[in-house]
């Protein structure tokens, strides 16, 4: 079913969309879930929130990118388990890594920029734009879907000693820039 | 700011780019390279075990077969002592892309030399989000064997900082054996008719492939480029926009990159437009075959080509 017919049968109350959005994102979500919370069961619940998440916020929303969507509802379902769960140490096998890159990213922004956040994001979007394709999914892919560094590789033709540098270099070129534009202090 | 408030943050990344990296990631796992399901090793480690074993099992039937046919198979021999055998001729032949009956008959030759009667095909990866990207494509896979070492190899890593848009590959019929073209230009954009030097290669796990044939064709450019106009192998002759890496009767990654240079006139001449170009890239012994399109644009202001990533104003600052 396309991504127009299940938001209409959304609109309409259709449950039948439901079995839709499972059926055809349901391995998407639950791979994006897996990734952040590294638990099969605390994926599958992940996914059934997301569903139970969709069936509510459509209506009044009217996604135009209904797989992107559907992806940021599942992220940050599986970003708030894992936020639960950190307390016992749990969570997919590389986000404590990916948690330790970001690290890098977290500190001296101005008071301006942490109040306005949708301005440092907007700052990050428009440096991801500029970067080629490759290097946009290489990003993408490992702080967004949170992908090992060897799926990356295999995803984007790029050798794995070649994906760590490129995120290394790209984390302190973000940073760079983000100086540059004042975001950061 | 907290990390955690970073990674809650970056779940705004444009969806555009959301989208052409998931769909990637989709096609990776749905060829073979890693199922959705997740990790129950913990709960079910005996399934994991079994499927290990029929795994193996269809590896060493694959086998079999693999070795019944090769000693059936009539492989064509290269001429090593053709005028096309090595990169030094490369830049002495050129013609128009016309890629018409190239891909058939490359679809039959595989099959022939593979002896395997399956022909898996497939487009450019279908990326919705953005009609700027090059779409990497990817085969669909009977196999079910990793596809780990179906990236571009190491000499490509850092290749495409600056001007590079490149496209990638695994064999349909062996996912171990990944190939991709790289195209150059300074700095992303050339002038209307200059050269974009491109590169081909493949994983280095790939050994004694028969050929590989690149065939670039567009609808949108005028395409002119320096490799052989033809080639022929086992007294077939081969279209004349085929382009035939054969430095030798088996092509092992050593033998790699190959290098020739490519230059496109747009076939309107509009304020500005874009186009596409289409490369097709089949490999023999195995069988593969895939398709990838670069898109470019064409400033008619300043009659400059560029990579899609790139502005009019930006591409005219570098010249």
């Amino acid at each position: 079913m396309e991504d127009k017919q299940i938001i209409e049968q959304l609109w309409e109350r259709n449950e039948n969309a439901l079995s839709a959005v499972s059926l055809k994102y349901g391995k998407f979500c639950k791979a994006i879930a897996a990734n952040i919370v590294g638990s099969a069961t605390d994926a599958e619940e992940c996914v059934n929130d997301v569903l139970l998440a969709v069936w509510n916020s459509i209506p009044p929303s009217k996604p135009d990118n209904f797989r992107a969507y559907i992806g940021k509802i599942t992220r940050t379902n599986a970003a708030d388990i894992l936020k639960r769960e950190t307390a016992r140490k749990r969570g997919g096998k590389d986000v404590k890594m990916i948690f330790e890159e970001l690290s890098e990213l977290s500190s001296d922004y101005s008071v301006e920029a942490i109040a306005e956040q949708h301005e440092i994001l907007a700052e990050i979007n428009t440096y991801l734009k500029r970067l080629n394709e490759r290097r946009q999914k290489v990003f993408v892919l490992r702080y967004w879907y949170c992908c090992d560094v060897a799926e990356i590789s295999a995803v984007t033709g790029f050798s794995e000693a070649n994906v760590y540098n490129i995120l290394k270099r790209e984390r302190k070129k973000l940073l760079e820039y983000l100086r540059k534009r004042g975001v950061m202090n | 700011m907290k990390t955690e408030e970073i990674f809650d943050m970056l779940t705004g990344i444009d969806e555009n780019l959301i989208t052409s990296a998931g769909e990637d990631l989709e096609n990776y796992r749905r060829s073979g390279g890693k199922s959705y399901s997740v990790d129950e090793k913990s709960v079910f480690s005996w399934k994991r075990a079994s499927a290990a074993i029929m795994c193996a099992a269809a590896v060493m039937l694959g086998a079999f077969f693999v070795v019944k046919n090769i000693n059936r198979t009539k492989i064509p021999v290269d001429d090593p002592s053709s005028d096309y055998s090595g990169l030094g001729n490369f830049s002495s032949n050129e013609s128009s892309g016309d890629s018409s009956s190239t891909e058939s008959s490359g679809s039959s030759s595989s099959t022939e030399s593979s002896g395997s009667s399956s022909s898996t095909e497939s487009s450019g990866s279908s990326s919705s989000s953005s009609s700027e990207s090059l779409s990497s494509s990817s085969l669909e896979s009977s196999s079910s064997s990793s596809v780990e070492s179906s990236s571009g190899d190491n000499q490509h890593g850092e290749s495409n900082q600056g001007g590079t848009q490149d496209i990638s590959a695994i064999s349909s019929n062996d996912p171990q054996v990944g190939f991709w073209v790289a195209l150059h230009a300074n700095e992303n954009a050339v002038k209307a008719g200059s050269p974009f030097s491109a590169e081909i290669s493949f994983g280095t796990s790939a050994r004694n492939l028969e050929r590989i044939t690149v065939t670039i064709s567009s609808e949108d450019f005028e395409v002119t480029k320096s490799c052989p106009d033809e080639y022929v192998v086992d007294g077939q002759k081969y279209s004349n926009s085929d382009f035939y890496v054969a430095p030798s009767s088996k092509i092992s990654p050593d033998d790699l990159p190959q290098h020739f240079t490519i230059s496109l006139s747009p076939k309107l001449k509009k304020e500005k437009y874009s186009g596409s170009t289409n490369i097709v890239i089949t490999e023999y012994l195995v069988g593969g075959y895939s398709t990838g399109t670069v898109t470019l644009y064409y400033y008619g202001n300043s009659n400059l080509i560029c990579f899609s990533t790139v502005s009019q104003k930006e591409a005219e600052s570098f010249f």
